[in-house]
């Protein structure tokens, strides 16, 4: 199987703070990887350093390999690298423009003028995302005046627009309601055709039902990586069976 | 008795606020009464649109055998001889002054005799300072100062008038009006792209240390220097500098504008950066995680976004440079002029007050209107700020 991350001896550290510690771990093309683990262990920050996210961040420091598709990320153009992994963050943030706006925002940074193109670009990413029916007749109207969950698949659709390889997405659905979760879960499993996804989750049931993959993290550490069915019926390690069971975390 | 001692504690201590409250609205109130009161009567379209220097017509004039019939205006005295009806008035600016109020049809005093050709005098126009020689030989004189009763009698009972002022308009502030509104547009011109660059490279770019903390320190610094010393350095350093563009070291609006830029920055530096800053980091991270270059962010996102707080600093902006007299003393000059020019120096509204107040003699009730209108333009800024963030906050409310 083709792994399009491969993460080698990843140490990050914010100041003082050791945040991961020597990291490895391969995801896998076209799959579902979920990492899962207690709030402050490490999984968002790794998700962030997939695109460079944690560049914004003064007091970060990087050490070891993280290459996609065979290349260093350092070696890449933040810019190009962000348009091939998107990002999907845990509070729906859709910028106070137009639905169409909204969609249109990344390929319109990437150079894209033509209407009929824009067009079909902002038509088929919203129908991707499922979010095409409910808001057909009021594309020119605030993204902000949608619901929480429509303004999450909204900001999923700004993703699929740029073409992305890879989606990060972290912790989609800590701030939608069961039913919006659901919408939300059913889309990334279609996704998963065209696109890797890489999911942080503090649900372990989310991880479960959606994922092909599970990366256990507990204190900046990946204790267990394995197909998400072996990390649930049968873990290797003590400390991945007592947070799965709900010991702690 | 402990509580009741508490009573009279906080009775004295309410007793007081109370009485400061009340002293500081009174006086407050009082100014704003005083100028509202001296300076309303004097305010007129007239006043906003005229010009300030008066031209002035000497004219001479001889009386025909006809006698004209006079309209019988109330407040209106004719002179039957020259066919002109004068009345009481005031000038633009508030001074008394003896006005045409009439014409009769062929009234010598449509074709006035002036050096070199002829004036015909107009209703509105002012007269003044008359010498004229009666039937019987006898000199006549009359001033402004007499009134129109006296004016008029004179007029009759000269055959001919051999000097006599015609004054037209003049006590307008147009020319000032036009020199605020020039400064203003220079002033932004300036320094909005300087204090908004300046913001962004500070918030967004400026890695945090001890140079960002200086310049922020210096920044807080100058906007506490009192202007008159950003006065003189204009004075010192953009006059010569203006001069090296127009060839002559003087007063000058440009000079006025450069000043004031450098007055504003620092406020337009602080206000902008807060509104830069108060934009959600969310829609940052979004738009970078797009595949959008920074550059990009920031022209799209972040200063669409920070527009309601640049707004503000442009409001506050206009306000300061509406208010400003000390600074600009020193490079815009204090002589009121008509028709300002970009290299000449003329005066604000402010500075107008200035000037006629230190005329010979001082006109406080122009003053006091112009003061009315700098009020209002001023108290219209802070209203528009206001509504401006109401509706703003409304909109992200509904977020």
């Amino acid at each position: 199987m083709e792994a399009i991350f491969k993460i080698e001896n990843l140490n990050l550290f914010y100041g003082e703070t050791h945040a991961l510690k020597n990291v490895n771990l391969d995801i896998y093309k076209n799959k579902v990887t979920a990492f899962i683990g207690p709030s402050g262990c490490g999984k968002s920050t790794l998700l962030r350093c997939l695109n460079r996210m944690n560049d914004l961040i003064p007091s970060c420091k990087i050490e070891g390999n993280i290459t996609f598709e065979g290349k260093d990320i350092n070696t890449l153009n933040t810019v190009d690298l962000r348009t091939r992994v998107g990002m999907v963050f845990q509070k729906p943030n859709p910028f106070p423009m137009s639905i169409y706006d909204n969609v249109a925002y990344g390929p319109r940074c990437a150079g894209i003028k033509k209407k009929e193109k824009l067009n079909k670009i902002v038509t088929d990413s919203l129908k991707k995302a499922g979010l095409y029916e409910e808001v057909k007749t009021r594309l020119k109207d605030s993204a902000l005046g949608l619901s929480g969950g429509q303004q999450q698949r909204l900001c999923i659709a700004r993703c699929i627009a740029m073409e992305p390889e890879v989606i990060l997405a972290d912790e989609p659905t800590s701030a939608l309601d069961p039913i919006a979760t659901q919408t939300i879960e059913k889309l990334l499993q279609e996704l998963k055709k065209d696109y890797t996804i890489i999911i942080v989750t503090h649900n372990m049931q989310q991880a479960a039902r959606i994922s092909d993959y599970t990366a256990f993290f507990l204190l900046g550490e990946v204790i267990e990586v394995n197909k998400t069915t072996s990390i649930f019926g049968n873990p290797q390690d003590k400390r991945t069976e007592d947070y799965i069971t709900g010991r702690f975390g | 008795m402990k509580y009741k001692k508490r009573k009279i504690a906080d009775f004295f201590a309410n007793f007081t606020t109370y009485i400061s409250a009340f002293f500081s609205i009174l006086l407050l109130g009082g100014i704003i009464i005083y100028i509202l009161s001296n300076g309303a009567s004097n305010l007129s379209w007239n006043f906003i649109t005229s010009d300030y220097k008066e031209t002035l017509n000497v004219v001479d004039v001889k009386a025909t055998s006809r006698v004209y019939d006079d309209p019988e205006i109330e407040g209106t005295y004719f002179s039957e001889k020259y066919g002109v009806g004068l009345k009481d008035a005031k000038t633009v600016d508030g001074n008394p002054c003896v006005q045409i109020s009439y014409l009769s049809v062929n009234s010598p005093f449509l074709t006035l005799n002036c050096k070199g050709g002829f004036y015909d005098a107009k209703i509105g126009e002012n007269l003044d300072v008359l010498m004229g020689i009666s039937e019987e030989n006898t000199d006549v004189f009359a001033s402004s100062k007499d009134g129109a009763q006296k004016f008029a009698l004179a007029l009759d009972n000269s055959v001919e008038v051999f000097y006599l002022h015609v004054i037209h308009g003049g006590g307008g502030i147009r020319g000032s009006l036009l020199t605020t509104l020039y400064l203003i547009c220079l002033t932004l011109l300036f320094s909005l792209p300087l204090g908004v660059g300046a913001a962004i490279y500070l918030t967004l770019y400026a890695k945090e240390g001890k140079f960002k903390t200086i310049i922020m320190n210096m920044i807080d610094a100058t906007s506490g220097v009192p202007s008159i010393i950003f006065g003189l350095v204009g004075m010192i350093v953009f006059i010569p500098f203006v001069g090296t563009i127009s060839g002559r070291n003087v007063f000058s609006i440009f000079a006025g504008a450069l000043t004031m830029t450098i007055i504003l920055l620092p406020i337009i530096v602080k206000t902008a950066s807060e509104a830069i800053k108060v934009v959600p980091s969310e829609y940052l991270s979004a738009s970078l995680a797009l595949g959008a270059s920074k550059t990009q962010t920031i022209f799209k996102v972040v200063l669409p976004n920070a527009l309601p707080g640049l707004i503000t600093a442009v409001l506050l902006s206009i306000g300061r440079i509406i208010g400003e007299s000390a600074a600009l003393m020193f490079v815009l000059g204090t002589s009121i002029e008509d028709y300002p020019k970009l290299f000449n120096g003329s005066t604000t509204l402010s500075l107008h007050i200035w000037s006629l107040t230190q005329a010979e003699v001082p006109n406080f009730k122009a003053a006091c209107a112009i003061s009315i209108i700098i009020l209002f333009v001023v108290f219209l800024m802070s209203i528009s700020v206001k509504i401006i963030w109401y509706f703003y906050t409304k909109k992200r409310g509904a977020a």
